[in-house]
């Protein structure tokens, strides 16, 4: 990395989530250092009191956009950055925080809370990139600490940043694993986009999709060999929907299939 | 009149988004309100009609910093409600990824998020100049509970491989020695952070609570046993309801919990005054050597606490290991029948008692859920602490005053993204 310039702004900021993409940048230990020597972090609430109110060269938003108060927010770290990075599977794909979509929110809130008439929140649950235009995509949930030393190295070198287009059947088969859906379980490695290394398939367990749609994703005969395994409609949409509720990629996909109108 | 008010927002160096608003006036009680304004996530609503085995891996992204507990509570609750028995293999090696977790949020915590207002900086950064040896310190005991939660559960944020009934996957014997020979080399450093914590005896707070923990016959407070406090109530885990009784407050995004109609404290003095003649000898000893007096009120101390408890779990997790090298390791998971039923277990996780309990169809789908976090069985302390202080707070000028304020919330080490919105579905 170059240090003849000076070191970019850059910024991290949650929405509503878990926070464990953060907690990856947090634990890079070995590197961690290193690259604050190369920024100038100037916003991390999880770690850091001190406050910027930019503008920033680059601003990292992990979580999802739940209510109005988040959607203003996220414009104006639009308006404030450079280039935004929509980090983690809740601001890509919807996360876990989209199962909600398409259900009875009114029901869901009474549910939780009895009089929900304080809570003030979305019934659907988008990708940042319908609210704002986003310049990077960092997928996973979390996203690997590893993508994102590479995805800034490429970044403060000019270069661009490299996308990963293949499955991560193709990382799996590298590894040369024992494919599980020969094994008769179900696993998403097809259609998911690479970059987690194959992590699950490695340990036995299979690929639930957590790093989105891979571009042209054959999802029809994903869907086809779940049913010829003896999966229930019900356990496909599950499936599918773990991580990618809001992944349009492949909720079109699936509707069409199977045609399921609320989805 | 109001003599003085404080209105934080968005508390700092925290898991997640909270304001405090404090109101003191003249000869009337303090308003104090701790606003969880975190956006609300649903897990309840939506984890419904999920199969038991996706149970974990949802409920575990509930929070980044305490994932394992989260996902370790769901199995533990899934299997109690079928009644599955995992092998003992299965257990020591949950104990070891939650130890992993608590030992992960405690260096976090103690380093990052605590020690810089003891050392009048703002982020672990700026204390780089000054405390380089404590910063890589800090840095290495992070990383050994990383890799300890990777090597178990498969990624050290949101595991994979721990399953309903067991493992996919299990680490083999020379993994494990190796980790073994880390976490005994690490007990100098354990030591070194105890002696560091144990260097700030201010601020303090003195107050009297209760104070709630797990506890087990023969272990320190981790993976199982009943609900007990230190004023000697008692009940089994499964029964949680009748000790935790939880209210809602209109300016809160959570569900606040007490005890006997009053507040109680979890988290490390909860752990440490309820169960201190379990900690390890080495933690005994420190707990002497830094001239912590046990059972201890001062709940800044909470700091110094989960210092003591990282090295009693470095020595725990080193029994573990000892013992799983004993066994023929294998990725395992028991056979067992689907069924209907409901189960309620309680976990130490890094910040307290978490209690998850579910409810399942005989196809094995979620009925209802129920989780109550450690964060938001303190909240109710925290307001009274912060009552408690009002006096102190008068006579500080207003920047004194908010750090004060600030440094008590974070001595709770609250995680609010865990708080929010966990309360029984119909
Ligand atoms: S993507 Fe996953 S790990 Fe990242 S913030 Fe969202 S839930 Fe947490
Ligand atoms: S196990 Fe999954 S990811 Fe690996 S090759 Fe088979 S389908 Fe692809
Ligand atoms: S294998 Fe699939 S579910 Fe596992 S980390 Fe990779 S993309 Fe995510």
């Amino acid at each position: 990395m170059s240090t003849g310039k000076p070191k970019p702004v850059v910024a991290l900021y949650g929405l509503t989530c878990c926070a464990g993409c953060q907690l990856e940048i947090l634990n890079l230990e070995d590197d961690l250092l290193d690259i604050l020597g190369h920024i100038n972090l100037v916003q991390f609430r999880m770690g850091s009191s001190a406050t910027h109110p930019g503008p920033y060269d680059v601003c990292f938003v992990e979580g999802s956009v739940t209510n109005e108060a988040e959607l203003t927010r996220l414009k104006e770290l639009r308006e404030n950055s450079k280039i935004l990075v929509a980090m983690g599977a809740c601001a890509t794909t919807g996360g876990v925080n989209a199962i909600r979509n398409g259900r009875n929110i009114e029901e869901f809130k009474q549910s939780v809370y009895g009089d929900a008439s304080h809570v003030n929140t979305f019934p659907q649950i988008l990708p940042l990139k319908s609210h704002v235009k986003i310049d990077y995509e960092l997928q996973g949930c979390p996203i690997s600490g590893q993508e994102f030393v590479e995805f800034l190295t490429a970044l403060l070198t000019g270069a661009e940043p490299r996308e990963k287009n293949y499955a991560v059947c193709v990382e799996c088969r590298m590894k040369e694993n024992v494919c599980l859906m020969k094994e008769g379980e179900l696993c998403l490695g097809p259609i998911t986009r690479a970059g987690c290394g194959a992590l699950c398939p490695s340990l036995g367990f299979p690929c639930e999709g957590c790093w989105g749609p891979v571009p042209q994703a054959n999802v029809e005969s994903e869907i086809d060999m779940f049913s010829q395994k003896g999966a229930s409609f019900d356990l496909v949409v599950r499936k599918f929907r773990m991580f990618n509720a809001s992944a349009e990629e492949f909720m079109k996909q699936l509707k069409r299939r199977l045609n399921i109108e609320w989805l | 009149m109001a003599l003085a008010k404080f209105d934080i927002h968005h508390i700092a160096r925290v898991e997640g988004h909270g304001d405090l608003f404090v109101e003191l006036k003249e000869g009337k009680e303090p308003r104090v309100e701790m606003r969880i304004t975190e956006g609300t996530r649903l897990f309840e609503a939506f984890l419904r009609d999920h199969g038991h085995n996706e149970v974990s891996h949802i409920m575990s992204r509930i929070c980044g910093i305490c994932s394992h507990s989260h996902a370790i509570a769901a199995l533990r609750a899934v299997e109690a409600a079928m009644q599955i028995e995992p092998h003992l293999q299965t257990h020591q090696l949950r104990k070891l990824q939650l130890i992993g977790d608590n030992l992960a949020s405690h260096a976090l915590h103690i380093n990052f998020l605590a020690l810089p207002d003891y050392v009048g900086a703002r982020n672990v950064i700026e204390m780089l100049p000054k405390y380089q040896e404590e910063v890589q310190r800090a840095l290495r005991l992070k990383k050994l509970a990383n890799d300890l939660m990777e090597l178990i559960g498969g990624r050290h944020t949101h595991a994979l491989c721990a399953v309903v009934g067991g493992y996919t996957h299990v680490p083999t014997s020379s993994q494990l020695q190796s980790m073994r020979k880390r976490l005994q080399e690490a007990i100098p450093d354990a030591e070194a952070q105890i002696e560091l914590m144990g260097m700030f005896a201010e601020p303090k707070l003195v107050r009297r609570s209760q104070y709630l923990a797990v506890k087990h016959a023969k272990d320190y407070p981790l993976y199982e046993g009943d609900l007990v406090t230190d004023k000697g109530l008692r009940v089994p885990e499964s029964e949680y309801t009748s000790l935790i009784k939880e209210r809602n407050v209109p300016y809160a995004h959570a569900k606040f919990s007490e005890v006997e109609g009053k507040p109680f404290v979890v988290g490390s003095l909860g752990r440490l005054n309820v169960a201190k003649d379990q900690l390890s000898d080495n933690a005994k000893r420190m707990t002497k050597k830094v001239g912590l007096k046990l059972p201890s009120y001062d709940i800044f101390q909470m700091n110094l606490g989960q210092a003591i408890e990282y090295l009693h779990y470095l020595d725990q997790s080193i029994e573990i290991i000892d013992d799983l090298l004993t066994q023929n390791l294998h990725a395992d998971i028991v056979d067992y029948k689907t069924r209907s039923g409901s189960g309620a277990v309680a976990v130490e996780a890094p910040r307290g008692v978490l209690v998850h309990e579910y409810r399942f169809n005989a196809r094995g789908r979620v009925l209802a859920a129920d989780v109550i976090t450690p964060t938001a069985m303190n909240y109710s302390n925290i307001e009274a602490d912060v009552r408690s202080l009002s006096p102190v707070l008068q006579e500080l000028s207003k920047d004194e005053a908010e750090l004060r304020l600030n440094m008590l919330i974070r001595a709770y080490d609250p995680c609010i993204s865990c708080s929010v919105h966990f309360v029984r579905t119909a």
